[in-house]
């Protein structure tokens, strides 16, 4: 939500000079730095292989980079001495629901309250708040594999807000999904956003998706993976879909990331 | 055009539909498989017709010895088939978990495959002599492989991404045992402990008719050496609707329930 504290709050998440990837060497993300403020919602843009679900990885705690620091509200979040039970909470939300089919909707919402230290005599109020913010309370019981794709999204939203995170990562949540379920659920997802007041880190690689949704965008591109462009949408919430300014600043960016790309195109192996 | 439900399932209507029908399709075979019998006892001179063999089976329900045959029978099936699974079980995730030890024992799962159920039984007897431990022995080693096998490809498709989630809500070990492995787990379990069961009861009988003296095997080859072969049949028949009888009433419910997750495909 922008509000005039905006610009002078401290910084949430920091990244500085991130270098990742799976092996020393070959790095997958090179010298990386951004912030996050409390309460933004953030896209990180980039075609298929640029490193964004490793930058999310390595923010999830998960993934120690190989150079370079996370800090998360002034702490290093992974150099930091961290009693067990004292890790930040965070929600995530994956490309493909990733529930557990053989238990209920509310089982798998019970289960990650229970990891997050949430007592069992609170479970049932909770879960049923964030279901009826998503608009599925009726499916507390249902199995997950009898609900649609776009329930089942919602499903896995619920789940990562149950636990009240610290912040919310979403790895292309809605890439799978028919463009009408995506439309409805980018709508929702805003108002949830606004509702809870949530820090969300969104990955995505449509960029028309990332401006609806995001108060800043940051661009990554591959060969050699890093942060190229961050940008900022001025654009007023609350956004339309259709908005001429959106379609104007997807085109902007488009423009942008073709002069990119064609300073990248050599080395390049057809990723994106 | 196929669709998933997307209301909690009403599982009364579909499921009465699909009994319906099952039991409807099993009651044609019956009556088909009558008159083709009838029709072959016209043909084939001295072939016990149908109501001979129920004749003889109605008396073999009457006769109180019988039952000690089926019940020997069952008690080998029982502990032949828990035998089997409880060695399995552990053999099957070791070879599906470790290269190593699939290597070690691949060799000896295919081997045990390979010899018919008569040659293991004959073998057991040379070794261990007539009696109860030879045949139990024999139907162990028979099932075995069936299980392991099934367990090892069960537990090499563990789906990964869903330790990714487990990791990223921070579940506890024995959560994520409870929750994420241990069901995938379950269905290759049960297909196994289904197998077994099955491999089991049909196998017996062979084991039973050359080296025991009480069970349905051995009454079966008796019945035939005296030339009744309605009994013979009858005896056949009935241990088989009794096995069949345990498959529905026991399994089939049992997985069932395990298996109440799964999605409701239905044609529209």
């Amino acid at each position: 939500m922008q509000t005039t504290e905006e610009a002078t709050a401290p910084p949430f998440i920091e990244v500085e000079h991130l270098t990742t990837g799976y092996e020393p060497g070959k790095p997958v993300l090179s010298d990386v730095s951004l912030t996050v403020r409390q309460g933004e919602f953030v896209c990180i843009l980039g075609p298929s292989g640029c490193g964004k679900s490793t930058l999310l990885s390595t923010l999830s705690g998960l993934m120690p980079p190989l150079e370079g620091t996370i800090r998360i509200n002034q702490r290093d979040l992974y150099r930091d001495e961290i009693k067990k039970g004292e890790e930040p909470r965070l929600g995530y939300v994956f490309q493909d629901h990733r529930l557990l089919p053989w238990r209920t909707v509310a089982q798998n919402i019970s289960l990650v309250l229970k990891a997050a230290g949430v007592p069992d005599a609170d479970h049932e109020e909770i879960i049923r708040h964030y279901l009826r913010m998503l608009h599925i309370e009726q499916f507390y019981d249902s199995w997950p594999l009898n609900l649609s794709g776009g329930q089942r999204q919602r499903v896995s939203i619920a789940r990562a807000l149950a636990v009240d995170p610290l912040y919310v990562l979403m790895d292309e949540p809605f890439s799978t999904l028919d463009e009408v379920t995506a439309r409805t659920m980018r709508q929702e997802l805003l108002e949830v956003w606004s509702e809870s007041g949530k820090t969300i880190i969104f990955v995505t690689h449509s960029i028309r998706e990332a401006v609806f949704l995001a108060d800043r965008i940051f661009g990554l591109t591959t060969n050699p993976g890093r942060l190229y462009r961050t940008i900022d949408v001025d654009i007023p919430r609350i956004r339309d879909y259709e908005d001429l300014e959106i379609a104007q600043l997807e085109a902007e960016i488009i423009a942008d990331l073709l002069e990119e790309w064609g300073q990248a195109a050599p080395a390049r192996d057809g990723a994106g | 055009m196929v669709t998933v439900v997307s209301e909690a399932p009403t599982q009364a209507p579909a499921e009465s539909r699909k009994r319906a029908l099952s039991i409807l399709g099993v009651l044609a075979a019956l009556a088909g498989g009558v008159v083709i019998w009838y029709g072959v006892g016209l043909l084939v001179p001295r072939f016990p017709l149908a109501h001979e063999v129920v004749a003889s089976g109605w008396n073999l329900l009457v006769t109180p010895s019988s039952y000690v045959d089926l019940l020997a029978t069952f008690r080998r099936v029982l502990i032949g088939f828990v035998g089997a699974t409880i060695l399995g079980i552990p053999l099957g995730t070791l070879m599906g978990a470790s290269p190593i030890w699939r290597g070690l024992f691949k060799p000896w799962t295919i081997g045990a495959l390979s010899i018919p159920g008569p040659v293991a039984i004959i073998t057991a007897i040379l070794i261990l002599g007539i009696g109860e431990s030879s045949a139990l022995v024999a139907l162990v080693v028979s099932v075995l492989p069936y299980v392991s096998n099934i367990i090892m490809d069960s537990v090499g498709g563990l789906d990964h991404a869903l330790d990714d989630a487990a990791r990223v809500f921070r579940i506890s070990k024995r959560d994520k045992w409870r929750h994420v492995i241990a069901p995938q787990l379950l269905p290759g379990i049960f297909a196994a402990v289904r197998t077994a069961f099955a491999l089991s009861w049909k196998l017996v009988v062979v084991i039973e008719a050359l080296g025991t003296s009480r069970g349905v095997g051995s009454q079966m080859q008796r019945s035939f050496r005296v030339l009744d072969v309605a009994e013979g049949i009858a005896w056949a028949v009935l241990f088989t609707l009794i096995m069949w009888g345990v498959e529905v009433l026991v399994f089939k419910r049992i997985e069932s329930h395990l298996l109440r997750w799964r999605p409701e495909v239905r044609a529209i």
